[in-house]
């Protein structure tokens, strides 16, 4: 149940939507109650008419339950999807890690020109942060860079500024000479997460490419 | 549906929207059959009047004066001429007042209408001098009339047909039958009835009727929401004459309803025809004139009728 209701970015709304899905069934129940009365003269007719359609109406009324259940579910679904990544802001904070390392100064020619892997990574992170300025909702996101996870190198809301500052500053750094575990500082990350709330770890880096 | 009539038209009152409003079964009469225009009709008997019908062969005790000399010389044989001739009717109108008789609106229901067209009838019948009785049932006989054609035995019937009250279900066979035994004469039945009994019964008494050499007339009243099933929502269903009950969509139901009712409406017509009974089916918002026009249809054509009297005895 659980595992269900981590797939949405807004369980509460899925619990309440799965709830109101049991709407139907309750007014089919309720209407049955409520009826109205008629003396009828031609009841052998009505018994004969009934016993003609029995199947067909027992099926149809089914039918029609399921999917009013159903039609009830979906926009249940939908709506924790679409409040989850909207209105609540959760699940919006990301931590990009740049694998500073020195094996990330290794560089090849891509088009004519030299570039290292750590020039491919800070690009791949510049895009993210443009790829995620023109998704739904709001994304916060957090550049450190694998040799120092103390301090973020840059923060902030992505979009197109993101993604300026982004190309501007990261584009100035340079890969250390240090050997580094890349697991450090998937450690440090989720050590933020955990503290922080955040519930999405993306990462870029040699590992990552 | 109401037909546009102007104010003074005496027709207007052949409209049941227009009726219901007329409380008293006598003034309904009254004002139906005036603003009818009455027929005469042809008597069912053989007797010696102006027009001719068939021949007969003689047998010894025949009055020689009605012997045919034409056909003598020609044949060498004697045959009797046979006449149509104008006598009195004598008619007994048969009227279920069931349970199921008072479906429909408190003013204007099965009952009401075949009290109403029973008593349109007596009107018409009584004004031609001929003789009317009536028997009102339910499971037994309620009301019982015999048959005069005094202007005064008019108000004997309406009185009751007025006090016949909506009883228990329906016995049709034991009604046809005692019917059948207690109309000394040939003559008409006329039988309004909503028809909701057991059909094999049903025939076995119209039969027993024509056996007994009677014309049936058989006016099958039928509310039109018992036609059309025209009801919407949740209802649950409760018998007038039995305990059965049904809770149901009647939307679902319609047309599963509409087509056993025409099943039904169908056999009940072919019985009837083959029995050699005239049938018409009346709802409740027909116009009365198509029952005084079905009976004088019935009672203008002799040799429908005579078609009629050589069917269905066997």
């Amino acid at each position: 149940m659980e595992s269900l209701f981590s797939l949405f970015l807004h369980p509460v709304a899925a619990i309440i939507g799965g709830l109101l899905a049991s709407l139907p069934i309750i007014i089919h129940l309720i209407r049955r109650t409520q009826y109205k009365r008629q003396p009828w003269a031609a009841m052998e007719f009505l018994l004969a008419a009934q016993r003609r359609m029995r199947k067909r109406m027992v099926l149809e009324e089914w039918i029609l339950l399921a999917l009013r259940v159903l039609l009830v579910l979906l926009v249940a679904f939908l709506l924790s999807r679409w409040l989850g990544s909207g209105a609540s802001g959760v699940g919006g904070d990301h931590i990009v890690i740049l694998d500073d390392s020195i094996s990330m100064a290794d560089a090849r020619d891509e088009r004519g020109t030299r570039k290292t892997a750590f020039d491919n990574a800070t690009a791949e992170a510049v895009r993210l942060a443009r790829k995620l300025g023109a998704t739904r909702g709001i994304h916060n996101l957090r550049f450190f860079l694998l040799s120092s996870m103390d301090e973020p190198v840059l923060e902030g809301k992505a979009g197109e500024d993101l993604a300026r500052q982004a190309e501007e500053k990261l584009s100035r750094l340079r890969p250390s000479f240090l050997g580094l575990d890349p697991t450090k500082g998937i450690d440090a990350s989720v050590e933020k997460w955990a503290a922080g709330g955040e519930d999405k770890i993306p990462a870029t880096g040699s590992f990552t490419f | 549906m109401a037909r546009e009539k102007r104010p003074d038209d005496p027709r207007r009152f052949l409209d049941p929207a227009v009726l219901s409003r007329v409380g008293r079964l006598d003034l309904r009469a009254r004002q139906v059959v005036e603003g009818y225009l009455t027929g005469l009709h042809a008597s069912p008997f053989f007797g010696h009047s102006v027009e001719f019908v068939q021949h007969r062969e003689y047998t010894p005790g025949d009055d020689i004066r009605h012997l045919d000399w034409k056909v003598w010389s020609k044949s060498d044989r004697f045959y009797i001429k046979q006449y149509e001739a104008e006598t009195n009717l004598r008619s007994t109108l048969l009227v279920d007042c069931s349970a199921s008789m008072s479906y429909g609106d408190a003013k204007w229901n099965k009952r009401e209408y075949a009290c109403t067209a029973a008593a349109c009838l007596a009107h018409l019948l009584i004004g031609q001098q001929d003789s009317v009785g009536m028997m009102a049932h339910d499971a037994d006989m309620r009301q019982v009339v015999p048959a005069q054609s005094s202007a005064r035995h008019l108000e004997v019937i309406l009185g009751a047909l007025e006090s016949a009250r909506p009883g228990n279900a329906t016995n049709i066979l034991a009604l046809l039958r005692r019917a059948a035994e207690n109309i000394p004469q040939r003559g008409l039945v006329v039988l309004f009835s909503d028809l909701l009994v057991d059909r094999p019964a049903l025939f076995q008494g119209l039969k027993m009727l024509r056996q007994r050499k009677h014309d049936v007339l058989v006016f099958h009243v039928l509310d039109a929401e018992e036609i059309d099933f025209d009801f919407r929502g949740t209802t649950r269903f409760e018998g007038m004459e039995a305990p059965d009950q049904l809770l149901c969509d009647p939307q679902a139901l319609r047309d599963a309803y509409k087509e056993v009712v025409n099943e039904y409406l169908t056999e009940v017509r072919r019985g009837c025809t083959k029995i050699g009974a005239d049938y018409l089916l009346c709802r409740t918002d027909d116009p009365l004139d198509t029952v005084l026009n079905k009976y004088l249809t019935f009672r203008s054509d002799p040799r429908a009728a005579r078609a009629r009297s050589g069917s269905g005895q066997g």
